[in-house]
């Protein structure tokens, strides 16, 4: 590209009566203003006249970064207590340079927020949160209610919908939770062996990993898989409903979105996990298994031991929680999607947060349910 | 820079298309310097697609763009980078970047492409808001704007590193007579304070009567210009039925009173 103009310079001279000149002139632009900046400050740096001129005149192109440059200049931003004029300054920059004013500058400088003091935040902080509570109760209820409704009424379902999700959050999950399920019963028999073994108890290291992975991983694992998977996926889908407009729409044709949308995803995700989280069992006994085959107990001994220590209560208990996480998964990862604010981060925001809310709910409320499974002695 | 006389924008024989679908071909004309231009056709016939062509979303299976004297059809990596620093597009929807206040929005290329100090900065944003008249929502984020000012903002950040020239793609969608003739406005009032060329798409007449100089009209069955000029000219005089249907909005033959 061809420049025929001429960058930007800045010259300094002192006129007698201690007056100060600065003559401005090139090409004002983005890049020949910042190099103006720079040299301007430096070449009034401890510059003590009476008063200082800004001549303008040889200024061949000025664009906004330029004007930026003249008013900071003249308002006295690089020579503090000078009185500034400026001269020779053309029509049209002119314009431009009177959009902007002495005060502009002053707002402009940065304020930091005046600081919360201690017990605002904790009030601002307690009212969030009971807000929270607030809606995850409205939630609760609504939810309730339609399942409710729609127990008394299966008709209302859209099974086709609801086979959508099984699918979804269920065959398509099964790979994953394999191969989690999998790999986890075959560390934790690698990891006792050695240890049982020094009492000469390997044969209790299949007890271990089946009655843990009935009782507990395999339910934690299918439904932290189902949290990652499908309760994100929830979220993400209804917040990108109500972000546009479509939940909206949805209430004005009569329909409310929780009986419309939530409960096939509810009741879909809460019918999937205990058939996910047997599965998950299955295979991390199986994960088991082999590791004590690789030290030589035979298939007919292991299964001999398998019904000896597993009880069917212990099977129940595993698939009850996987139905009561399922429940948890779906229900959280819809009511994020329904919490969905605006913005374009929002639903990024409401994903995550149905995730992380998921896995804490699990957590909590496995260790809830061993305290209560201890005490009641199941 | 190049000389005044030479034009803005010069497009020769272009032929635009999506994989085998041809949108539009034998597409030749040009901008002429400071002036508001127009493309103008009905729905469907190609006007945004043109645009996107224009500015280098897209590259066209033949002819060639000239903008400011340099292809963008055929520039690649620095030669591209300095030909879209020519000129800055304002979307239909606005394309504000939604997390982003206002002010952040048109500081963002500042920030990029300038190593001005943040004071400048931060005056050139208020300069621009203040030239779309847009500085009462300097802090607010673009989910609490209406539609014209969410426009405005977007020209504002359009303007934000001095572009000879501004696209604007469909500029009145979505609004109402007032903040539309107000935007109309404001494009002729930057068209002649700061001399940038404009060229908008649209199919608002009364827009097209308002800032047009010149306009191009395409047609969707020829896929091609069908009319060049200043738009009561065309109203009045164009031999094509056409052109005289759209500019005096009369439905065309053979559809449903």
């Amino acid at each position: 590209m061809k420049n025929p103009l001429p960058t930007a310079f800045v010259e300094y001279r002192e006129e007698p009566g201690n007056r100060g000149v600065l003559v401005v002139g090139g090409r004002l632009d983005a890049s020949g203003t910042t190099l103006l900046w720079n040299r301007t400050t430096a070449l009034l740096a401890g510059k003590k006249n009476a008063s200082l001129q800004v001549d303008a005149s040889g200024i061949l192109y000025c664009d906004a970064a330029g004007i930026a440059y003249l008013r900071y200049l003249s308002s006295g931003g690089m020579s503090p207590g000078l009185p500034v004029t400026l001269t020779g300054l053309d029509e049209k920059s002119r314009r431009l340079f009177d959009l902007l004013t002495d005060a502009d500058l002053e707002s402009l400088r940065p304020r930091a927020l005046p600081p919360r003091s201690f017990p605002e935040e904790i009030g601002a902080g307690t009212v969030d949160a009971l807000r929270g509570d607030r809606e995850t109760v409205e939630f609760i209820g609504e939810l309730a209610a339609a399942l409710w409704h729609v127990i008394l009424h299966p008709r209302l379902l859209r099974w086709k919908q609801i086979l959508t999700v099984f699918e979804k959050a269920g065959v398509n999950a099964l790979p994953i939770v394999a191969l989690i399920s999998f790999l986890v019963g075959l560390i934790i028999a690698f990891q006792s062996v050695p240890q049982l073994a020094k009492y000469g108890a390997q044969i209790y290291v299949i007890n271990m990993v089946a009655l843990v992975m009935i009782r507990e991983l395999g339910p934690i694992m299918t439904a932290i898989a189902l949290a990652g998977r499908s309760g994100s996926a929830f979220a993400a889908e209804l917040g990108t409903m109500k972000i546009n407009e479509e939940l909206n729409a949805l209430k004005t044709m009569g329909l409310n979105p929780v009986s419309f949308l939530v409960v096939e995803r509810v009741i879909a995700g809460t019918l999937v996990t205990p058939l996910l989280t047997v599965y998950s069992m299955f295979l991390g006994i199986l994960g088991g298994m082999i590791i004590m085959h690789t030290f030589d107990f035979s298939t007919t001994t292991l299964l001999a031991q398998l019904t000896e220590a597993v009880s069917i209560n212990d099977v129940l208990i595993g698939v009850f929680k996987g139905f009561f996480f399922g429940l948890l998964v779906s229900g959280i990862g819809c009511l994020r999607g329904l919490q969905t604010q605006s913005g374009a981060s929002a639903v990024g925001d409401s994903t995550t947060r149905a995730v992380v809310s998921s896995i804490i709910a699990i957590i909590t409320w496995d260790a809830i349910f061993s305290v209560l499974l201890y005490i009641l002695k199941i | 820079m190049t000389t005044a006389t030479e034009n803005a924008i010069e497009v020769r024989g272009l032929r635009a298309a999506y994989g085998d679908n041809v949108i539009l071909q034998n597409i030749g004309f040009s901008v002429r310097r400071g002036e508001v231009f127009v493309i103008l056709g009905g729905s469907g016939c190609g006007k945004s697609t043109l645009m996107k062509f224009m500015i280098g979303l897209y590259r066209p299976t033949a002819g060639e763009i000239l903008i400011g004297g340099e292809d963008i059809a055929r520039a690649e990596g620095a030669d591209y980078l300095r030909i879209l620093r020519r000129f800055g597009v304002m979307y239909q929807s606005g394309a504000l970047f939604g997390s982003l206040t206002v002010r952040e929005n048109v500081k963002l290329p500042l920030d990029v492409f300038t190593r001005l100090p943040e004071q400048a900065k931060q005056m050139i944003v208020l300069l621009k808001l203040r030239l779309v008249g847009l500085e009462q929502a300097i802090d607010k984020l673009p989910s609490e704007l209406s539609g014209g000012m969410i426009k405005r903002a977007a020209i504002a950040r359009a303007m934000a590193l001095d572009p000879e020239i501004l696209f604007l793609d469909e500029p009145s969608a979505g609004l109402d007579p007032v903040s539309s003739a107000s935007l109309d406005d404001l494009i002729n009032y930057l068209s002649a304070s700061l001399g940038i060329t404009f060229v908008v798409v649209t199919h608002e007449l009364p827009s097209i009567y308002a800032i047009a100089d010149r306009v191009i009209m395409l047609d969707k069955n020829t896929k091609t210009i069908i009319a060049e000029g200043p738009p009561e000219r065309l109203r009045d005089q164009d031999q094509n039925p056409l052109v005289r249907q759209f500019f005096n909005r009369k439905p065309a033959a053979g559809t449903i009173p």
